[in-house]
This record gives structure tokens, sequence and C-alpha cells, in this order.
């Protein structure tokens, strides 16, 4: 603390800043307002809580600077990046007042802070900001063993002329690591005042480090004084690769000088070292010599060396130079001279190498007399080179070149020539060649056809598919279905008929499948394959292809060959029908795995349906209806893995149940992670306290290579994820807690007295227990009569899932708040009319009763509700298709009325075997008042959709899912309030806080002014936060700011929703948070003897004003705001 | 000269020993690198860092590994045990580099390291190896490309994707894209986008823990050299072996990590492989001064108005991977261009490369992606993350590889480095 103080001193008689001085917040505040909203969300906003922060003024900055603490000793973290990014922001422009007023600031802590990693921080600060000034407050740290590299950083950039001559004074005189260190910046500089102070070290010293950092300085300065000791240095390393790079420094060093114009040095430094350098291990030493020397000397002088090279051994020699010529873009000509005279084939290889990437159209001639080479490396070097010059223009040389030396490697090389410069018409001209050719130049020239892919080759192909030779057949019938169309079809089919071996057979097939695949007409084009089939000896050949075209008319013949064959015909028939084109196989598969249990059919159904179009709500049906017929773990496996692309809540369930299931866990928890957690682009994460649960245990179960990122994801989600309760299961599938008989209908009931009500609901109940039972987890009814199993809770607005199931001429529904109904039945039930699926509103007679479309499932399999009610409409997707689209639910006990705000969820059971599962009910709160508060008088201020009625900042506030969302960000400025004023209210609203937020209620306020003092404000705050933890007690959430303190603890966690009533009534204030008071006062007292904060606050004499959100730069959101007037009563 | 004129295209050895079996007086030296290698003949190579990449898959693969290198005992230990008994493990890999019989150094360390042990790799007459991304700084980029070019080396580095694999979730691979791109049915300028949208998903797991306590170095690691050039913190395990992404002092996060994978094809499909973009716009939270976060979105403009949109919350949700004036290409290579595929099948092939670093060792011909355009993609890598952590838009000159009217980012393309480290 005494350290503190020092500082302060230290720094106030250096400097004094302006402060604001409108702002009535004491200093601790702001501070505390502004670290609390670090990290900024953008770098807008970061630049100007930056301004923020410089305009604190000195107290201010002093303040912060001293709550970075040594590591491990506490949380400094926001005051870290307030000091950070305020030396970012400045340093852009530096050297200007602003920075030298923070460096004034930050020298002090850089060196009389008391823990050297907090020292080093405020020296890091330096490096951005810092002036000459930094230069001699650092100058002391050289010698120090720690903070000597930090020093050294900010002194270079800081001034880096003064920092030279600093290095060079106090060099020789520091310890051993500390002088490494700083010659090493005295090198970075070049500080030619050193160079003999170096040359002296190195002749002292033989630590390795410290005389490679002297070599490399000495040679960077590139004084002429050093030749002899770098000349030394490297021939006592014999000019060999060693720790203190020797030879490396004299290199540099030879550099510097050709650059600075000691050229004739320069060279007999090159011209040595290449001479010494003979090894292959030296090579590199060698051609970086002769590159210095070529640039000292200019590309023409040193082009007879560049290409005496040539004649060198070692061929990583060579090539660099060969590179370097490429570089400098050297002239042809000379290497030309040289390629006539060499005789090595491979050094004639690199240089027509070369001569290719130099692009010299002069030197083609001479290429071309190298594609007769004797040597087969050297003409294909030169196909190359020809190709790289010349471009498309060289198709017709090459393709002569192909006829002329029809092997490889001279036909690979034209191949890939050709590959790089032909397309399709350029090859055309040439076609009429390959009948004459060589077999291996037919198989290249039908390969490239193939790759261009043109259907005019067609007809080449196929004459080559007949050929003799086998790779010249096989080539081209590989290529045909790169060119088939479906003009090609007979043609094709034609050839699939004669004798061929397996491959070929294969290759035909997809040529076919691509030819009828590309019809514009494919019906036609399947009919013909399908008429080709039956007039086949070998109908087998024909069934992949089949599967591979599709088609109603194709999966029959399949199937019927499978039904009716056995041996090889139904193997080839099931294999098909596993890879069949489309999903309509689907039923198919599912009948033979449970006839059969058949290995390949299982894995099949599963790979359809994950390929299918369907809808996933679809998906998840049939994958859960294959699964008992699953006959060992890795069909159980393949079940849940595919259900981990199904991104529905019920597809969570579904997979998480297996997640303690030995040998299934692993795969259950790699289903449930990624269908809980957003896929990316897409803001589809599930939500709720199912899915919380369920992630958690996946998380801990989890393993496999990817494990640890899989658990930071999910991590990172379950922080992000919403706190909101999601799903709820309304049946627990064990027995029927939570729901009752039906008692007549709603209207009868109200009109009942409580005693009549219970007796009825008891008889109900003792229907309900014996016409309703829980059968493996789902809910039967077995009763014969009319009997609707209601829910005991109401529902108001809502979301629910639920699946269901009938038999033959089956009837049901389920009613929404107690009326019917959405419709279950069987939709070839005569007296519904023909063709209505399920999920109309039955019952409605103005809107519309009937569902758009039938999308039933097969009885009796399951089928799946997904609904919502919301007001009065209604919205239902049936097996994921949507089937009323917000259609207004009328009321049918009462048609003169809309239909009742709230009521029980009823299953309906209409005398017919009926099933349920998974019922599950996500309630939606928010923008409509209970009836409870609607009777009592209450009134919405914030109707969820947008701010009319209200005034001020509508920048920062903006909506965000039914809620007022405080975006500071955004750029705007100043409070959001309402438009009317209110005297004496009851105010109810719910907010929700993030990490260190702070907000405040403004009450009684003026539109304009300090809402604190010439209003009431009531705190929003995060108490927890650390950066609050020095607050006086009135100033913690819920306190009448400066006036009346508020009880703490019991704002729930940081990310839920609170609920908040505020009663102002004259001077008598009460706070109702979560239920409890915590605060109940008066505020005359303050009045008449003066406030807790010793501040005037003239807005607690207002009688009435307006009602405000004071916000303090942090993001909060509110929702569910409503009033009731007390004055109206 | 333009950089893709001094790639080769063809594989002189190989052609050599067929010709061989012909001329049978082919001089002893043209017959490397034949289908059969002799054990003599055999490329030999060294890895420094024993962590994910260096302890796996690369012990046996591509040469004959002689030496291995590792500040943590532990790990040098455990790998060792995995190899033959003739490989040598090094604590320092200084000492590495002097072992006569090492053909190529593959550095598989934190990025920190990247730079200076390239150079010093060169130095020592080695060939080199490098993963991604190439280099911590823009700096040491520039200097790893002169070493390597000075000193005649080859350079690989180790991403692949402008010449092999669908990458990631694009669902094709480069080839059709570049030639689609060169035949000019796109027109020009082109704008790239990067997201998961388009296929590509940013590890935005790397995030660093703020306010780290110090913890006592375990005894097998030698936490100061494992630092090396980087500034001196205190000890956490957060810090080292596979999470040091986290941490500005040796890498970028989720940008460095994949960006260079991400990038590189684009860069390589733009013809960008000798520049550099001249703008940078980010967007993204306040950055902390040791610990890595996430960005949202940062975007590159190169002098031609060519764009690379990193678009790292995805927000740009019908966006095209490609897309220039006359057509856009989506991931799975859909394009608003019909018969797409036909059109490019009758396109030719771009001009193939070396895409074997023995071969490219062996015939000196320069890898499809080496040192030079390597450091170019790094670049734009190192371009995000200076403007990440500076928190501002800079311009940057692509010629003179500086940032304009910016002290404060001319300042973080050197970055200091500690101790004896020099670079």
């Amino acid at each position: 603390m005494k350290q503190q103080k020092i500082l302060a001193v230290l720094i106030l008689s250096l400097i004094c800043l302006a402060t604001s001085a409108q702002d009535e917040r004491t200093l601790e505040t702001k501070v505390a307002d502004l670290l609390v909203q670090m990290p900024a969300s953008s770098f807008e906003y970061r630049d100007k809580l930056a301004d923020e922060t410089y305009s604190l003024g000195s107290d201010g900055l002093i303040k912060i600077c001293s709550m970075v603490i040594p590591p491990g000793t506490g949380d400094d973290t926001q005051a870290r990046f307030a000091i950070e990014s305020l030396s970012k922001y400045l340093s852009k422009e530096k050297p200007s007042h602003k920075t030298k007023e923070w460096e004034a600031i930050c020298i002090p802590f850089a060196t009389h802070s008391n823990d050297m990693y907090v020292q080093a921080f405020f020296i890091r600060q330096l490096q951005w900001i810092g002036s000459s000034a930094s230069i001699d407050a650092l100058s002391p740290f050289l010698s120090d063993d720690f903070l000597c590299n930090p020093a050294i950083s900010a002194m270079k950039q800081a001034d880096p002329q003064r920092a030279g001559v600093v290095f060079a004074s106090v060099a020789g005189s520091l310890p051993d690591q500390q002088k490494t260190e700083t010659v090493k910046a005295i090198g970075d500089l070049k500080v030619i005042d050193a160079n003999n102070l170096l040359i002296d070290m190195l002749a002292q010293d033989n630590k390795t480090d410290l005389q490679r950092n002297i070599l490399i300085a000495l040679a960077s300065i590139g004084s002429p004084d050093s030749h002899k000791p770098l000349s030394n240095a490297a021939k006592a390393s014999g000019y060999k690769s060693d720790p203190e790079s020797a030879t490396m420094a004299l290199l540099e060093y030879a550099g510097e000088l050709g650059t600075n114009g000691n050229r004739e040095l320069s060279n007999r430094i090159c011209l040595r070292i290449m001479k010494k350098c003979k090894a292959a291990s030296q090579a590199h030493f060698k051609s970086y010599a002769l590159a210095i020397y070529a640039d000292n000397v200019g590309l023409e002088d040193a082009m007879p060396m560049l290409v005496k090279a040539m004649k060198d051994d070692h061929k990583a020699y060579r090539m660099s130079i060969i590179h370097y010529a490429i570089d400098k873009s050297s002239p042809a000509d000379p290497w030309v001279k040289e390629l006539a005279i060499t005789k090595d084939p491979e050094i004639q290889s690199e240089i027509i190498f070369l001569l290719g990437a130099l692009e010299d159209k002069t030197t083609l001639s001479t290429l071309i007399k190298f594609l007769d080479n004797p040597q087969a490396g050297v003409r294909s070097e030169a196909v190359g080179a020809i190709a790289s010059i010349e471009g498309s223009s060289a198709v017709d040389e090459i393709v002569s070149h192909m006829f002329k030396y029809p092997a490889a490697p001279d036909l690979t090389a034209a191949k890939s020539a050709l590959l790089s410069i032909a397309n399709s018409e350029d090859l055309k001209p040439f076609i009429h060649k390959i009948p004459g050719a060589p077999d291996p130049v037919k198989v290249v020239f039908i390969e490239l056809l193939a790759e261009k892919g043109s259907p005019e080759f067609f007809g080449m192909l196929m004459a080559n598919a007949r050929s003799e030779s086998k790779d010249v057949s096989y080539a081209a019938i590989r290529g045909l279905q790169r060119v088939a169309t479906d003009n090609n079809l007979t043609t094709l089919l034609d050839f699939l008929s004669e004798d061929h071996d397996d491959l070929s057979t294969v290759e035909i097939q997809k040529a076919i499948i691509s030819s009828v695949n590309s019809s514009d007409n494919k019906k036609k084009h399947v009919d013909m394959v399908l008429s080709g089939m039956g007039k086949a000896e070998d109908k087998t050949t024909y069934i992949p292809v089949l599967a591979g075209i599709g088609g109603e008319k194709s999966l029959n013949s399949v199937k019927d060959l499978y039904d009716h064959s056995n041996g090889e015909s139904k193997e080839l028939a099931l294999k098909a029908l596993v890879n069949w084109s489309d999903g309509t196989v689907i039923p198919i598969l599912a009948d033979i795995c449970k006839n059969t249990g058949s290995e390949p059919a299982f894995r099949g159904y599963v790979q359809q349906v994950d390929k299918s179009k369907h809808f996933p709500e679809q998906k998840l049906l049939l994958l859960r209806k294959i699964m008992p017929y699953a006959t060992n773990i890795d069909q159980k496996n393949s079940v849940i893995t595919a259900c981990g692309s199904i991104k529905t809540f019920l597809s969570l369930l579904f997979v998480s149940g297996y997640l303690e299931e030995v040998q299934l866990t692993q795969s259950a928890a790699h289903a449930t992670v990624k269908i809980a957690l957003p896929t990316s682009g897409k803001d589809d994460g599930l939500y709720g306290e199912n899915v919380r649960s369920v992630l958690t245990t996946a998380k801990e179960i989890i393993s496999g290579p990817e494990s640890p990122y899989i658990k930071i994801d999910v991590e990172t989600y379950l922080k992000a994820m919403s706190h909101e309760q999601g799903f709820v299961p309304i049946f627990n599938g064990k027995d029927l807690s939570g729901w009752q008989g039906l008692v007549e209908n709603p209207i009868a009931r109200a009109k009942m007295d409580k005693r009549e009500l219970a007796e009825k609901q008891a008889g109900a109940n003792e229907l309900m227990l014996t016409n309703w039972k829980v059968q493996n987890g789902t809910l039967v009814f077995m009763g014969t009569g009319y009997d609707n199993i209601c829910t005991i809770k109401e529902y108001g607005d809502f979301e629910m899932i639920v699946d269901w199931r009938i038999n033959k001429k089956g009837d049901s529904g389920i009613y929404l708040r107690g009326s019917p109904q959405i419709q279950i039945w069987d939709p070839s039930r005569e007296e519904s009319g023909p063709q209505v699926g399920s999920g109309g509103l039955f019952n409605n007679q103005e809107n519309p009763s009937k569902p758009l479309l039938v999308a039933d499932n097969i009885i009796p399999d399951w089928n799946s509700f997904r609904l919502t009610m919301i007001g009065e409409r209604v919205t239902v997707y049936l097996n994921g298709n949507l089937v009323v689209n917000n259609v207004v639910l009328e009321n049918y006990w009462d048609r003169s009325i809309p239909i009742f705000p709230s009521g029980p969820i009823e299953l309906q059971a209409h005398g017919n075997d009926i099933a349920f599962r998974d019922v599950y009910v996500r309630e939606i709160h928010g923008t409509e008042l209970s009836p409870e508060e609607k009777a009592e008088g209450f009134v919405l201020l914030f109707n969820g959709k947008n701010l009319d009625g209200w005034t001020g900042n509508k920048i920062n506030h903006v909506i965000e899912d039914g809620t007022i969302a405080i975006r500071p960000e955004l750029g705007g400025h100043g409070n959001l309030y309402t438009e009317k004023e209110y005297t004496n209210f009851n105010f109810r609203l719910e907010f929700k806080l993030t990490p260190g937020a702070n907000n405040g209620l403004g009450i009684r306020t003026p539109l304009e002014g300090n809402a604190a003092y010439l209003g009431m404000e009531f705190q929003v705050l995060d108490n927890t936060a650390p950066v609050y933890a020095n607050l006086e007690p009135y100033q913690y959430h819920g306190s009448v700011y400066g006036v009346i303190p508020a009880r703490r603890g019991f704002l729930r966690p940081v990310g839920e929703w609170n609920e908040q009533e505020v009663i102002v009534d004259g001077t008598k204030i009460k706070i109702v948070l979560n239920g409890t008071t915590i605060v109940d006062g008066d505020i005359a007292d303050s009045i008449s003897n003066g406030t807790l904060d010793g501040k005037d606050h003239p807005g607690l004499k207002r009688k009435t004003g307006h009602i405000g959100f004071l916000g303090h730069g942090s993001v909060l959101w509110f929702r569910n705001i409503r009033i009731k007037d007390l004055d109206s009563e | 000269m333009k950089e893709k004129n001094r790639l080769d295209r063809r594989d002189f050895l190989k052609k050599s020993a067929v010709a061989a079996t012909a001329f049978t007086i082919v001089p002893r030296h043209v017959l490397g690198g034949a289908g059969y290698v002799a054990p003599s003949d055999e490329l030999t190579k060294a890895i420094i860092g024993c962590g994910g990449i260096g302890n796996g898959n690369h012990l046996n693969r591509e040469g004959r590994l002689v030496a291995l290198c590792d500040v943590d005992g532990k790990r040098l230990e455990s790998t060792l045990a995995k190899v033959s008994n003739s490989v040598k493990g090094y604590h320092d890999f200084r000492e590495l580099l002097q072992q006569t019989d090492i053909d190529i150094v593959h550095i598989a360390t934190p990025p920190h390291w990247h730079g200076i042990m390239a150079k010093m790799a060169a130095e020592a007459g080695k060939d080199i190896w490098c993963e991604k991304p190439m280099t911590r700084t823009i700096g040491e980029g520039k200097r790893v490309v002169e070493a390597v070019q000075q000193t005649g080396r080859m350079f690989r580095l180790n991403t692949w994707f402008r010449f092999r694999g669908d990458f990631y979730g694009l669902g094709t691979t480069v080839k059709p894209l570049k030639k689609l791109i060169e035949s000019g049915a796109l027109g020009w300028p082109l704008k790239f986008t990067v997201s998961g949208i388009t296929g590509y998903n940013w590890k935005f797991y790397w995030k660093g823990e703020h306010n780290l306590n110090p913890e006592p170095v375990p005894e097998h690691l030698d936490y100061n050299f494992w630092l090396g050039p980087a500034p001196y913190k205190p000890y956490n395990q957060e810090r080292v072996h596979s999470k040091f992404r986290g941490y500005w002092d040796y890498d970028g996060g989720g940008l460095a990590d994949m960006g260079q994978h991400y990038l590189d094809p684009v860069q390589y499909m733009l013809g960008k492989d000798d520049t550099s973009p001249v703008h940078i716009e980010i967007d993204a939270p306040q950055q902390h001064y040791d610990a890595v976060g996430t960005w949202r979105r940062i975007e590159y403009t190169y002098a031609d108005g060519c764009k690379i949109i990193l678009d790292g919350e995805n927000r740009d949700k019908d966006a095209a991977y490609i897309e220039g004036p006359l057509g856009k290409v989506y991931r799975n290579f859909k394009s608003t261009i019909p018969d797409v595929k036909k059109l490019v099948e009758s396109l030719p092939d771009p001009e193939t490369q070396i895409t074997s670093f023995h071969e490219s060792v062996r015939t000196r011909k320069k890898f499809a992606l080496n040192e030079g355009n390597g450091h170019r993609s790094g670049t734009i890598v190192n371009l995000g993350v200076i403007a990440l952590r500076l928190g501002r838009s800079l311009d940057f000159d692509p010629v003179r590889q500086e940032f304009i009217h910016d002290d404060g980012a001319n300042d973080l393309i050197d970055q200091p480095a500690r101790g004896p480290w020099q670079i």
C-alpha cells in the first residue's frame, strides 16, 4: 500500500490531466463501470472505452494501473485489458502528447513496482508507446537477468538511436547472458560505434551464443574493420556449418558490404568461400556466395560464372544457381551454348528445365532437337519445356512425339503436358490418328479424351472398347461413363450383352447409369433399360444398373427378382436394393430385415434412411422403427449414429437413452453432442433442462481422438445456452401422474361449485384409471367409450411434441385449452371423405378445418406431431410436413367467444385402440398479461415487438426475442424512458444480467439530466462481480441509489431471469425480488435529514415522472414489463 | 518471372531410371529415385518437436528417421521408444543440426519456433519440412524466405490442399476451381467467403485462459527452452503442449491453426502467390494482452479488388464460396454457371507441380508449396492476427511488406525475441 502512495505522488508531480466535471459518479464507480465493460464486444467500442479510460485523467489511470498485481495473487484481468487497450489505441500515432502522458504514468510502474512480472507488463506498454523518456528509465534494467529482455525490446522501439548509444556504452560491463542479448540488439540496430567493442569482445570471450551474436552483429554493421575477425572465425570453423554460424556470418557480411558499395572486398570474400567450399555439405555456402557475387557484378558480368556452375558435381549447387537464373530472368543464350557442349544427360535436363522456365521462344529450335535425344529423361524434360514455352500451340509437336516414342517416360511426360495445355477442341484434329497408333499411345489418348469429357468422343471410345488389346479396351470402357449421354443408351445396352470380364462389366454398367441419369426424359430411358433386361438372357448384369437409375418399375422388378430367385440372383438383387438410388426402397428393406434379419439389408436400410430426403421427424420414426430388429451391437450403433444427424428434440432424447448402455455409450454420446450443438452457420442448437442434463452426461462419457475438442465445444455451448426450461415431459412414461379424467367441458366446469367439481373429478379419475394404461413407456387407451385424459395443469401459449399411433378405423385427437381439436384418424375412413389426413382443426366452421395435405404414415406406424398454440392460432406439423399453418382455433363450446386463454391439454379417446408417447410441452411466456393481472388492472408497457410507448435512446435498446436488450456497442447514448409519466404505481418486470452488469430503474425522472439525482434510481446490478466488491451498501442491486440500501443475496445466478416488483406509493418504496422483499422503506426521512451518500437528491421531492432504464454500458435484458397505476383505483 | 514458371512439372529421375534399362551407359548418379531405393540412397530426416504432429504418423513415413528432438524429456523418451534404436535423441535442436547425415529437418514445434529453426536449418545446409502456420510473424517469414533462397535449400510447408484432397467441407478439390477461375467464366475481381457455410469451421475453441496462476514447472520440461524467443511468463500447464495456440506469444488461436490450410488454396486460386492484400478490416471483441480470443469477421482486400472474407461466425447465410461478376460457386462445386462440370472438364488442367517433397529434394526443383508462396499465405494469417491484436483496420504495402501509416502495427511485423534467439 505504501508503495502505491509513493507511485501516486511520483506521477502527480509529473502531470495533471483534465477530468470531466459533468459526471457525478465517484472515480471509484467510474473505474468500476469502465472495467466491468472489459472485454468490449467490438473494437469500435473498445476504442470508445480506451478514450474514456484516457479521459479518466491521471488519478483514474493510476487507480487502474495500481490494480495490476503479481500473477497468482488475484484477478487483475480487466485492469490489464484496460491498460493494454489504451496502449494499443494510442500506438497508432506516436509520439503524441497522449502517448507521452501515458508513458509518464507507466514508467514509475515499470521501474518501481515490487514484482518483476508486473514490471515486465508495464515495460511492454512502453514498447507500444515509449519515447526517449523510456530509455533513461529502462537502461538500469539492462543488467537485470529477468527484465533485461523486455527492457531491450522496449528501448529498441522507443528510440532506436539513443537505445543504440546506451547499448554500446554498457554492453562490455554486463553479465554474460545480458551481454549476449545486448550484443544482438546492437547488431539489429547496426550501432557502428560499437564495432570495436564487439571485436574486442570476440577475442576475449568464447561462449557459443555470445560468439554467434557478436559475429552476426559485426556482419550486420558491416564495417571494413570486421573483415579480419569474421574471416578468421570462418576459417577456424573450416567453412563448415558450426554452432557459431561463422561462415554464414561472413556471407552476411559480404552481402552487407556489397549493398553498401564495398563490392571489391565483398567479391573477394565470395570468391574465397566458393573456393573453400567443395564438399556437398558446403554447397549451400557456395551457392549463397555466388549469388552475392552475381548481385555485386550484375547479371551480365556474372553469366560466365553462373553457367560454369553447371560443371559442378553437386546437384544442389547447380539447381540453386538455376533458381537464381530463373529469379533474375537470366538471358537464355549463354545457357543454350552450355547445353550444346555439356554431355551429362542430367545436366542437360537441368538446363532444359531452366529454358522452359525462362519462356524464351528463341530457344524452341534448340529444345526441339532434344526431343530426339537418345536419353529418355532428357527427351521428357524437353517435352515439358516446350509445352511451358508454347502453350497450346505445342499440341501438334507433343502429339507427334507420342507417336515417335510410344513408351514411358515420354508418354507420361506428353500426357501430363497435354493435360495442362490442351482442351477438347485442341485434341479433336488428332482423333483420326488413333486407329493407327501403337497401343500405349492409344491408351494415353483415350485417357485424355475421357478426361476432357466431351460427348463427341463417345464414338472413338466405343470403337476402341472392342479392341483386342486388353489395355486399350479397358481404358476405353472406363472412359465411356465420362462421355456417355442418353443418345448412346442403345449402343451401351447392346454392348453390355456381349461377353466381358467382371471389371469391364462394372464400368459399362456405370456408363449406362450415367447415360440414363443425364437424360431429360428419364422415364423413357428407364423403360428402354427394362425392356433390354426383358430380352436379355443374363438378367443379372442389369440389376446394378437398375439400382443406379431407380424408378418404381425398376424397383418392382428387382424386388420381384429378390422374392422369386435363389442363389446368386437373389444376392445380386439384395445388393441392388441396398444400393438403390433413392429412398423408395426403404419399406422393402424394412420387410427384409424383419423377415430374414439380413445384415446387408439392415445396413442398407439405415444408410437409405440417412441419405433420404424425408423430413427429420420422419427419419427418426423410420430409424426407431428398425431398432428392435437390430441383431447386434454394430447395427444398434449404426442406428444411433444415423440419429446423430437428425436435429430434433425427440432424436436427442432417443439417442441419449443409450448413454448408459454397454457398448453403445460412445456412439450415443457423440450423437447426443452432434444433435444438441448448433451446426455451423445456424442457430439451431437445442436448449432446455433436458438438453443440459444429457449434454453434461455425454460430455463426461465421450472419448476418442477429437474428444478434448468436443468437450470444449460442449462446455462453451453449455455456458452460452439459454437457461429457459425448454421442453418438459408431461407424460413420464411410467404412470399417469400429472393427468386426470375429464369432467364435462370448460364452460360446464366453470359453473360448478368446488365440491361438485371435486366429486365429479374423483369419478372421472377412477374411470381414467380403468381406460388408460401405461405400457412400455407409451400411454394407451384400453377402454371402449369416449374418455379424454387431461393434464391437471392448464396451458396458455405453448409448443407441443407428441407421437401417436392408431389402428384401422382409428379416431382420436388432441384438445387444446380444453377444446376440440387437432384431428387424428385413419385417412381411409369413408365418412371423412376421400383422403383427408390427420392434423386438421376438425371443429372449425369459419376457418380451415382440413389439413393442407395427407402426411399420415401407414397404420399402425407411429406418427409425430409438432404443434404450437399461440394466442388463438394453431400451427401443426405432421411427420415434418406443415399441415396447419397459423389457423384460428374456434371455440367449440361457445362459438360466440374466442378460444379460452388457457386450459388443459387433452388426449381424446374415441372408442378405439390408440397410443401416445413422448409428450413434451414448452410453455411460451412473455408478451401477454395473465388473467389475474388483467383483472387487477395491470397494463403492458412493452409489447414484445417494438418500442412503442417508449422514448429516448432507441439505438442501444433493441428488441431480441420478445425482450428489450441493451447493446451498448451499437453507438447510441442516453436512457430509455416511458412516454407517460407515473406517480404512484406497482411496476413488474423480469430482467436477466450478464457478469458485472450495471443498469438502473429510473423512477419519477425527467427526460433530461442525471436520473439518479433528478429522479430516483433503483439499482440493477450483478452484486457478485469482483469489480463491485468495494461498493457502499446503498449501491447494490435494488437500492434506492445513495438513499436506501437493499438486502443482498436474492438475485438468481447471472444468466437466469429474475422477477421484480416495485411498488412506489407516495414516499413509500417497496421492492420484491424473486419473491423476497429487499427494500421496504420511506424516503421521507432522507428528504428531511439528508441522504446516506451525503449528496443532494432533488429528485426525491418529485411527485411524478417517467420510468426509465438507466444504462451504464452493460449488456442485459428486460421483458414482461407491466404496470398498475395505483391512483386510478 | 512469374512464380508458377519456377515450378517444374516433371520427374527427371523417374524417367532416367526407365531410360537406364535401355541405355546402360547412364552414369550412376542419375539413378537415384527409382522405384526401388537402396538404403544408402534413402533420404534421412530428423523431427524437432515430439508433440501431436511429431510423434504420430510422421515417424515412419517418407524417409528414414535418424534423429528426434524435444525439450520435454518425457516426450522425447516416449517417442524414442517407438522408433528404431539407431535414432538419436536431442534436447537442443542446434546440436541436432550439426549431425551430418540428416537431409531433411521436419519442424513440428509450436509456431514461435518455426522461423528460427527453419533459418538455422537452412544455414546448416538442411532441407526443411515445416508445419503450418509457417511463421508466427511476417518478419520471421521474410527471414526464412531469404535464408532458404540464399542457401539454395528446399522447403515444404505442410499444408496440401492447393494440390491434393477435398479440403475440409468444401466437397471438391482445388483443381477444378482453379481451372474455372482461370477460364474467366466467373469474371473478375473475385470474392471468397471462408466460413462454416462454405465448408470451413474455424476452431474457435483455441481460446486462452485469462489470469493464469503460476504453477511449478514439471521436472522433465525445460520450460525456459520451450519458451525460447517468447517472453518469459510464469509457467502454467495451459501455456504449453497442445494448449499453446491460445496465447499470442506462441500462436494465434484458430485463425493461425486453420488459417493457412484454408487460405493457401485461395491465394493460389487467385494467382496471388507473390503478393498480399492491401487492406484488412476486422470485426471482433477486444483481445486480451496475453490470451487469444475469438473474432467474428476479417475481410482482406487485394489491390485489384479481390476479397477474402473470413466469416468466423457464419453471418453470411447465403454466401457462395467464390463470387464473381459473372457467377458464383458454392460448396460441393454447385454453381450458378450452367453445366459447370462439363465446362471445367473441357478446360486444360493447371500446370502440374512437384507434390512429393522427396522428389523435390532429389531433383532440387521447388516443391509446389514452398517458402515463397508459403510465406505469402502465412502473411494473410499474420495480417489477420495483427489486426486482431491491435483492434483496428490496417493498410499494407505488399511490396515493402510494411503497414502504411501505422507505427503500432509495424512494431508487430518483427516482434522482439528473448535470449540468444536470433532470426
